[in-house]
């Protein structure tokens, strides 16, 4: 029988610190990151018989993990109000009445793409993404570290295509104010 | 038309979300032209979004890992799965 072959038990030895790192660096909390590696092992278990071995096991188990963690999302937001973030607009800060810019956003002339393995810039950057609204933050690793398509996003957080674009951009302006003030602006005095 | 550097902001955003209009992308293009600052704003993001191509490439943190509490219970749980599996296949 094919069944002697399977063995989650050695699934969580070759892939569960895989699984965990990757669930952590999407939810950003221990405890529910190592609830996602065995809700992800415990699914794969009993639907073992459909992985077809086209994948491999680590792409298949990263595949089911997705779908646990966005059921995650979905679960917590339902509990939480979810439009409340949407009500103000934090971009007003940053335009005059007229709609000019208050913040004078800097030509980055450094080049961040080479920056991108520097520990210091990568701090900087994990800094000013705690700092947006819960909300902000969610959709915006949703989509830029997830790589999730918009239906996806809209579908896991309950909101609109519009939201989202809104939710985008309030977090890229706040991120591009972030980065300028931190990295771009601190490490260039001349 | 001069369009209010706000709504640029917006539409650069929005062009890394969805397909703008014929009529968005002039507004775009026009008041790029014309606005430094915007300009600046537009060439940052668009870096931002490279560096985040490049995160998604090439990342997860090496050194996180599973603690050994969890993995215990994590095989605990597993194993439970396995013998009520096997308890099924026995009544087949």
């Amino acid at each position: 029988m094919l069944k002697k072959q399977v063995d989650p038990e050695s699934w969580l030895q070759e892939h569960g610190d895989y699984l965990f790192r990757y669930a952590l660096s999407r939810l950003h909390h221990e405890e529910i990151a190592a609830d996602m590696v065995q809700e992800t092992l415990l699914a794969a278990w009993r639907g073992h018989a459909r992985f077809k071995g086209d994948s491999t096991l680590r792409t298949w188990l990263v595949g089911i993990m997705k779908h646990k963690i966005i059921d995650h999302i979905r679960k917590e937001i339902r509990n939480r109000k979810i439009n409340h973030e949407l009500e103000n607009d934090p971009t007003s800060s940053s335009f005059a009445e007229n709609g000019a810019w208050q913040h004078a956003p800097s030509a980055w002339v450094d080049n961040p793409e080479s920056r991108c393995d520097d520990l210091q810039f990568r701090l900087v950057l994990q800094q000013c993404l705690e700092h947006l609204p819960k909300k902000q933050r969610q959709v915006f690793e949703m989509r830029e570290l997830a790589g999730d398509d918009t239906s996806t996003i809209c579908k896991a957080c309950d909101i609109t295509s519009t939201h989202l674009h809104v939710l985008m951009h309030r977090a890229r302006l706040a991120l591009q104010i972030c980065l300028q003030k931190h990295w771009f602006g601190g490490s260039n005095s001349s | 038309m001069k369009h209010a550097c706000k709504h640029v902001a917006r539409l650069t955003s929005d062009s890394f979300e969805r397909q703008l209009s014929l009529l968005e992308q002039m507004q775009l293009k026009l008041h790029l032209a014309m606005c430094g600052l915007c300009r600046n704003y537009h060439q940052s993001i668009k870096t931002m979004e490279h560096v985040f191509v490049y995160i998604r490439e090439h990342d997860l943190k090496k050194d996180d890992q599973l603690s050994n509490e969890s993995k215990k219970s994590i095989l605990y749980r597993l194993k439970k799965e396995k013998m009520k599996d096997a308890g099924m296949h026995k009544n087949h």
